[in-house]
């Protein structure tokens, strides 16, 4: 649990040491820096202050605001250990190096390549194209830029072992190795990504991943957007578990307005998250069983059904979209959803329960998936989180550590694994739709009374700009929630209207993407589906 | 290639599916060889969603509340993906992108507008 007192003890360290700029509140502590001080603030804050992971890089164009210094890049860090999270602004000009941090942190670069296409900023080392064509001349999120649309000769966007493949170099490094190449259209990637694979003739020995192929510009197309329009966008990042991220969305605006929730709809929330969750582990479950070709694939597909039917009698979309509203939620539970409710999570949990027990006598799917056992440190180091990151031992979960709504009143558990292969994270999500389901029905039994949207928002939604604060604060804001798949969540830089200056969408699968090439080593090509299947990594997540 | 969707529930589903395809060996064959039309194929085709996929919002006031609707304009603005189009007569939404988010019937005063599966205003600009 966070911990006030172990806040102010950094907040001395950090405000003594003697940045141009320090603030704290709530449990983030914000520094200002220049880039030639960054590298030694890194250093400091992962080696003395245990700020191990770092969650994400978000780059903005501060031209209109007038500021001396027109960029600015936040390194958001995170300390597992007392739950603070540590925000470095490095603040620059435009002809301004910034040194790269990917020998601190490996999944550093994907982060920094990407915030580098987007601003055409300078980083020291050379960096390939990750998300754009490499022809790409303008760039999207500098202000009063257009996206433009996709060049219509791009150079081909393979990296250089493909281009020249000598066999005497490094990437070949004897001569029985041999790459394979699964590209977006091959069913082993399954439209997300491209993928290539070094197999010792048998065995995959390392491997690189090609992002950049569900180009949708969201982040440029929410700055031009309302509040409540970005709420009913975002749910499709995801379309799996829809709730997730307009919740995200709607919990971001309320911690920056400071708007209190009614009871009711907290609870209600807590509901439609743990449905999502359920969802999406089942159509994870189902992905692996399918890869290995079990007939208990179809089962689980069948039992997510379920909870699609439970979506649609609350809302209308299967997917339970658009449910979230400022200050609350759409509409009240129905008459009778909650009789509904039990009956199916009584047949959901004997159905599943038998599944799990045909699955795991079966001795394939036992051995297959235990096959690369991925260590807690390679997870740390590669910034995984979620179910994945669980199952290899770390025991870090955000409804546990800094519990939102009513997580903290509620009796469940975190299931975590030990070896983290496939088979632990199977076993991880299997225990977590149960655990799921306990959350709700204790929910359900104390469901709250009263209305599900705040008084001041209920009818007036109009005059909207009257009951907002005059000046809407103009400084960064974080906050996350625990997706399905791993920590998801907003950052947000506010302006004067009710249009945001600048989104970046955290989202799990873009380090997830990152880090695969560790959880498929020593693989054969037939194995490589199912762990992949066991990740979840969703394509509107991974790509921008 | 604009389908009739009047058309399809007077006659039976078998038969005007028939005829459809009577009428698409017509113009395959003689039509757009003589006049050089091009095919328009999806995704500007319409599409016939099935009611559990798709529900879009129905105007269910009477004509006199729809010409003293004044502030209509605010539905216009507040769609995201701006698919709704409310003239003198009727609402117009464009089913390429209405999300179902339920907005504009929040933004429009109470009992005019409704989100059902009846897809008869869709139109494409």
């Amino acid at each position: 649990m966070f911990n006030v007192n172990e806040f102010e003890k950094t907040k001395s360290i950090l405000s003594h040491i003697g940045p141009s700029f320090y603030s704290g509140s709530a449990d983030q502590h914000h520094v200002e820096l220049r880039p030639k001080d960054l590298l030694r603030w890194i250093e400091f804050a992962k080696d003395d202050l245990d700020y191990l992971t770092l969650v994400d890089i978000v780059g903005v164009d501060r031209q209109r605001s007038g500021n001396v210094y027109r960029f600015e890049l936040v390194y958001h860090l995170l300390n597992m250990g007392n739950h603070q999270r540590l925000n470095l602004h490095v603040k620059f000009n435009e002809d301004e190096i910034v040194p790269s941090v990917t020998s601190y942190f490996c999944h550093a670069d994907w982060m920094e390549r990407e915030q580098k296409e987007m601003l055409n900023l300078q980083f020291d080392g050379v960096m390939h194209s990750l998300l754009l064509p490499t022809s790409q001349s303008n760039f999207p999120l500098r202000k009063g830029v257009e996206i433009s649309p996709w060049p219509l000769d791009p150079e081909k966007k393979l990296p250089l072992v493909h281009k020249n493949p000598n066999k005497s170099e490094a990437p070949y490094p004897e001569e029985s190795h041999v790459w394979k190449k699964f590209d977006i259209l091959s069913h082993e990637t399954s439209g997300n990504f491209e993928w290539l694979v070094c197999f010792d003739p048998v065995k995959a020995v390392r491997s690189e991943v090609n992002i950049g192929f569900h180009h949708q510009g969201l982040e440029k197309l929410l700055e031009n957007k309302d509040w409540f329009q970005v709420m009913q966008l975002v749910d499709k990042i995801q379309i799996g578990a829809a709730p997730t991220y307009s919740i995200a969305w709607a919990k971001t605006l309320e911690d920056i307005l400071s708007i209190r929730l009614p009871e009711r709809a907290q609870a209600i929330r807590i509901v439609m998250l743990e449905l999502g969750r359920v969802a999406e582990h089942l159509t994870v479950l189902f992905e692996m069983t399918h890869a290995l070709v079990l007939d208990e694939c179809k089962l689980f597909l069948n039992a997510r059904e379920k909870i699609y039917e439970l979506f649609e009698k609350y809302c209308g979309h299967r997917q339970g979209m658009g449910i979230a509203r400022l200050g609350g939620l759409r509409e009240d539970l129905p008459h009778g959803w909650i009789v509904e409710y039990q009956s199916i999570a009584e047949l959901l949990k004997s159905n599943l329960h038998m599944i799990h027990k045909s699955l795991i006598g079966q001795k394939k799917f036992r051995e297959v998936l235990s096959l690369s056992p991925v260590n807690a440190q390679t997870v740390l180091q590669w910034g995984v989180s979620g179910p994945s990151m669980r199952a290899s031992g770390l025991n870090f979960d955000l409804r546990k550590s800094q519990p939102f709504y009513f997580y903290q009143d509620i009796d469940f558990d975190i299931p975590i694994g030990i070896h983290g292969s496939s088979y632990d994270r199977y076993l991880v999500r299997y225990e977590e739709i149960h655990q799921s389901l306990r959350i709700i029905t204790q929910v359900l039994d104390n469901l709250p009374l009263g209305g599900v949207v705040n008084a001041d928002f209920d009818k007036n939604v109009f005059n909207l700009k009257d009951i907002l604060p005059q000046s809407l604060p103009h400084h960064w804001h974080y906050s996350g929630l625990e997706a399905p798949n791993g920590e998801a969540g907003f950052f947000l830089l506010s302006h004067v209207n009710l249009n945001p200056y600048r989104i970046k969408i955290k989202s799990p699968s873009f380090t997830l993407a990152q880090a695969l090439p560790q959880f498929v080593l020593g693989l054969e090509q037939d194995q490589l589906v199912a762990t992949l299947a066991s990740l979840g990594i969703r394509r509107f997540e991974m790509d921008r | 290639m604009i389908l009739d969707r009047s058309f399809y529930n007077k006659v039976s589903p078998l038969k005007a599916w028939w005829s459809r395809r009577q009428l698409k060996k017509l113009q395959s064959d003689k039509l757009f060889k003589a006049f050089k039309l091009h095919k328009v194929e999806w995704p500007d085709r319409l599409y016939y969603y099935s009611p559990r996929l798709k529900r879009v919002p129905k105007f269910v006031g009477t004509k006199e509340e729809l010409s003293k609707w004044k502030d209509s304009k605010m539905c216009e603005t507040i769609c995201p993906t701006h698919a709704i189009e409310v003239t003198a007569s009727a609402i117009i939404i464009d089913d390429r992108g209405c999300i179902t988010c339920g907005l504009c019937v929040e933004f429009a005063p109470a009992g005019l507008l409704e989100i059902s599966t009846d897809l008869t205003n869709i139109r494409r600009s």
